[in-house]
């Protein structure tokens, strides 16, 4: 049986017929491209601030809203990392490496429309791929027990602590404290009330609107506030790039832009990982297949090509995990879990049974949101720009502000905002000390499914803990989970012996 | 104390220990709930507890075993003040009334970052307060606080 029928197909088209979801289709990318292309605010961040005030909105609008800031705040990360050498979000560091150059050389506009339609394809290729398999995916998911789930869970926990930059052992350490967090409240089972310091507003549990935006937004604005942020030279574009020429890019590097996308797409699919790895992976490979005359690291433009069309590709591959398994593929789609459960959808293998037009919506939506994403991004490229010398001073108290009202707004609770500054300073001193603050995010939004899944699993095998070995699906979780653990330990020792 | 700490690692390794012996703590205080043969209600928050104390000390140890290394500064006037502005608004959002108490804080950020043009003192502390209340209660009707 088709998990998507005739009638859930046009149901799902249907959402275009809606004027509100364009407009907060429109209005998500406008608010994705600036916060992506202001530095020190990131597309996370965004989501962030903007779940808040998706609350009395429907779900369709809501869901563009924020789709829209998804794809186009990944995007507009690159613009700071092209004209002054730093990037949005993490996956556009390797942008900047080809970018900066360029834009020194006089090519800053030339590189940011490079950015902009490699994004485009990316997110193209990236939404077919999430078409075709998710369906497929969901229905094996459907033979899924706890058991698998909670090898899953722990596969995307291990994975996001894997990739995060810095040492493996402080991102575990930062997945286990937001397990931990996650555990506050009642006891789902018994319950029985756990570290609630008999604070009543804490029996639900630790609000994750408000630990989200104090970990990503607030966190941020702080490290904004320290004086040791190198000063940056910020570059203009004032030499317009031809549009001829910009076409003539793509259609010389197809093949390149094709693979950086397939690449990106994957990486997505991948639990816990994220953009990062995907525009690395694919910078690396361009860098292995190139030819006499490319430069690249000097200003070359397929580098751009590679990263951004691997970066955008990553938002719809990391979408599959989500709706398929409910486990997020990045920091983002953790954060849209929230999203989607305010409006009491729980992702996972039977969401497109259960919510097949749903289904169809979230894809017509990322395609609106990069259509929108291209439009917007080559409109007002030169008004972006700019926006990456709004200086700090206005950008802190403003995005302060926009959290503390934001995390308010959820429940009208003053407690939500002071746990907002909590988090914030977790965050704050886990950056100052280079732990990973996006898989404390994950283990946050993972923990309750490891914790479900974690104690169904033993009930149901009379508190057998080799259940999670014999069966083989799990089993498979957890070789590869131990083997990615043992590769990415050595690579960090060969690392630290190359830096002795 | 900067002596001490040689490598930020042993600083990061020991508050690691420090923290997950009190989640540890905190774990053990929680009561075994009505069913004693199922999974206990800490066991989860005590295997993390346990899991970071490890993470703790495998912390700890690279940073004795490494070479010196700068201690990261944790807050320098700008961090401390805007993070003192911070806690203040967040602490009492509530009971002052939005409009006011974003103007303050708004103008008293400006000020700890170094802001010292008079035209940006005056706009944007008053713009910034506008727009977001109007945005917020006119676009998303979302109620802030307000006096009378």
């Amino acid at each position: 049986m088709d998990l998507i029928s005739a009638d859930v197909l046009l149901r799902g088209l249907s959402v275009l017929a809606d004027p509100s979801v364009h407009l907060f289709v429109f209005l998500g990318a406008v608010v994705g491209l600036i916060f992506g292309a202001a530095p020190g605010l990131t597309a996370p961040a965004a989501i962030a601030l903007m779940i808040p005030l998706t609350y009395d909105m429907g779900l369709q609008t809501s869901l563009a809203l924020l789709l829209g800031v998804y794809c186009s705040g990944y995007f507009a990360g690159s613009i700071p990392a092209i004209l002054i050498n730093t990037p949005g979000t993490p996956g556009n560091a390797a942008t900047a490496l080809d970018g900066y150059p360029m834009a020194r050389a006089g090519h800053g506009d030339r590189a940011i429309g490079l950015a902009i339609v490699g994004s485009f394809f990316g997110g193209l290729v990236a939404l077919v791929l999430l078409a075709t398999i998710s369906p497929t995916l969901a229905k094996f998911a459907l033979s899924f027990t706890s058991v698998e789930y909670f090898s899953l869970a722990l596969l995307g926990i291990v994975c996001v602590a894997g990739i995060s930059q810095g040492s493996l052992v402080k991102g575990l350490a930062a997945a286990l404290i937001g397990v931990l967090a996650s555990t506050i409240g009642l006891d789902p089972t018994s319950g029985v009330p756990r570290m609630t310091f008999k604070i009543p507003e804490l029996l639900a549990g630790v609000e994750i609107i408000s630990a989200l935006i104090g970990l990503f937004a607030l966190s941020e604005m702080l490290m904004k506030a320290h004086r040791d942020q190198p000063p940056q030279e910020v570059i203009t574009t004032s030499q317009r790039m031809s549009f001829v020429g910009l076409i003539s890019d793509f259609a010389v590097n197809k093949w390149l832009t094709l693979k950086s996308a397939l690449f990106g797409t994957f990486i997505g699919l991948l639990p816990g990982t994220g953009p990062a790895i995907g525009s690395w992976v694919a910078y690396g490979d361009a860098i292995r297949t190139a030819g006499d005359g490319d430069r690249y690291g000097k200003g070359e433009p397929k580098g751009i090509i590679a990263c951004e069309t691997a970066n955008n590709a990553v938002t719809g591959g990391a979408m599959v995990p989500l709706l398929t398994l409910g486990i997020p593929g990045d920091p983002v789609t953790a954060i849209l879990i929230g999203a989607l459960m305010i409006h009491g959808i729980e992702p996972g293998p039977f969401f497109i049974r259960d919510h097949g037009w749903l289904f169809v919506a979230i894809v017509l939506l990322l395609f609106l949101s990069n259509i929108w994403m291209v439009v917007i991004g080559l409109a007002s490229r030169g008004v972006l720009a700019k926006v990456v010398q709004v200086p700090a001073e206005i950008l802190v108290p403003l995005i302060c502000v926009m959290a503390a009202a934001g995390s308010f707004a959820v429940a009208n609770s003053a407690f939500d905002v002071r746990l907002v500054f909590l988090f914030g300073v977790l965050g704050y001193l886990l950056v100052r000390f280079d732990f990973p603050v996006a898989a404390v995010v994950l283990g946050l939004v993972l923990g309750p499914i490891l914790e479900t899944n974690l104690r169904n699993a033993l009930i149901g095998s009379q508190m057998d803990p080799t259940i999670f070995v014999r069966r083989p699906i799990s089993l498979a979780i957890l070789v590869s989970m131990v083997a990615l653990l043992v590769i990415w330990q050595r690579q960090e020792k060969r690392a630290a012996r190359r830096a002795m | 104390m900067r002596r001490m700490v040689k490598n930020p690692d042993i600083a990061s390794g020991a508050a690691l220990i420090l923290f997950g012996a009190v989640a540890t703590w905190l774990s053990l205080d929680i009561s075994r709930g009505p069913d004693p043969n199922g999974v206990a209600p800490n066991f989860v928050p005590l295997l993390c507890s346990g899991g970071i104390i490890v993470a703790g000390v495998v912390i700890l140890v690279r940073g004795v075993l490494a070479a010196e290394g700068p201690l990261p500064k944790v807050l320098d006037r700008g961090s401390a003040g805007v993070g003192a502005l911070i806690g203040l608004y967040y602490w009492f959002f509530e009971q002052i009334d939005f409009r006011l108490g974003t103007w303050v804080f708004i103008t008293g950020v400006m000020l700890v970052m170094g802001c010292r043009s008079l035209r940006r003192l005056a706009l944007v502390p008053v713009l910034g307060t506008a727009v977001i209340y109007l945005i917020f209660r006119y676009l998303f009707e979302i109620l802030l606080p307000t006096w009378g």
